[in-house]
């Protein structure tokens, strides 16, 4: 294997939702540090809809995301149906996994 | 010469500065008359040299103080971009509660690792010369609020309530379907989107100035519908407000 020293430091990764950072040291070859940050601010959604009504949950959460709003939107109905023991239709199901591939 | 725009975000989802990417023919129009020198979320050129700065997102944390400030010295002009930055928006729901019980609840053993004091717009930290409402923004008030900066114009705010917008639209109103409505008390400018569609108004756009709180109340009576109900809904995006009111 080549003995090669290689420094990566990506400050803020680019074109997605959100902040991370990337840190790589290899030193001869053998990597020293390989980290990844999340530096951004925390928001705290699971204490923020403590005490909510069920039916506003998937507005707040569908907020976690602007980019995945949808997938946040379907999994919360998801936890609240499965928690409140709701069947949905089949209708329900297809409107949604068109929500999710439109 | 072009002016510089910049786009910056804190606590938020970003989904504000989507649907500026998502802005389809007219981003080609809005090129046209400025230039983008950054916006994380779509490329990867930074530059610190820009006249109007859109920030999405609100303050959380005392350490992103001084970024916000830097980007105030930086432009010339400062926009709020979106609910969290305009008005402190859903962020805000956890400023009624304790904020270590919060941090716990998420992070555990962890929390003293995850600094956070009480969500707040981003004028509650340095001055802002305009605002664009809404969780998200709509494209057409955001095109609009441009075209007044490069105009050399205050962007003009609306100061009434959804329900103006939904009354043109003639939809049955919420209240009449049996469920509560934001719609009489939060700004207008959305072109009631959310009641068209069958919904309610969730108040994302912030308290209207001077709200008709006197005729609001006889709305909640005539439905039989609690103010404490009322108040809870309200939170979900006009928690700032209220604490400021």
């Amino acid at each position: 294997m080549k003995q090669s020293n290689v420094d990566v430091e990506v400050h803020h990764i680019t074109r997605v939702e959100g902040h991370g950072n990337i840190n790589v040291n290899i030193k001869n070859g053998l990597i020293e540090k390989c980290e990844w940050a999340i530096p951004e601010a925390p928001r705290f959604f699971e204490a923020m809809v403590v005490g909510r009504s069920w039916n506003e949950l998937h507005h707040i959460t569908s907020r976690i995301c602007g980019i995945c709003s949808i997938g946040h939107t379907l999994a919360s109905l998801k936890a609240t149906e499965s928690a409140m023991g709701i069947t949905v239709s089949e209708q329900d199901l297809k409107l949604r996994k068109l929500a999710l591939h439109a | 010469m072009k002016p510089k725009v910049a786009f910056f975000d804190f606590a938020g989802c970003e989904g504000d500065q989507l649907q500026v990417a998502n802005l389809e023919e007219d981003i080609l129009a809005l090129l046209g008359q400025v230039e983008v020198v950054s916006f994380r979320e779509v490329m990867k050129e930074h530059s610190d040299n820009y006249d109007i700065a859109f920030v999405e997102g609100s303050c959380t944390r005392l350490q992103d103080e001084d970024r916000l400030k830097t980007i105030r010295n930086n432009a010339k002009i400062v926009v709020a971009l979106g609910s969290c930055a305009a008005i402190g928006g859903i962020n805000s729901l956890k400023n009624y509660k304790d904020l270590d019980n919060v941090r716990k609840t998420v992070y555990g053993e962890n929390a003293k690792l995850f600094d956070s004091y009480a969500a707040r717009p981003i004028d509650a930290v340095v001055p802002v010369d305009a605002y664009v409402y809404g969780c998200p923004i709509d494209k057409d008030d955001f095109l609009h609020v441009v075209k007044s900066l490069l105009l050399g114009k205050k962007p003009d705010t609306l100061t009434y309530p959804v329900c103006v917008e939904c009354k043109k639209n003639e939809n049955v109103c919420a209240f009449e379907r049996g469920q509560f409505c934001a719609g009489p008390v939060t700004r207008a400018g959305c072109n009631s989107c959310c009641v068209n569609e069958g919904t309610i108004c969730w108040g994302c756009r912030g308290l209207v100035d001077n709200p008709n709180e006197n005729s609001h109340k006889e709305v909640l009576m005539k439905y039989g519908l609690s103010i404490d109900n009322a108040i809870s809904k309200f939170r979900l995006y006009f928690g700032w407000q209220e604490a400021k009111r």
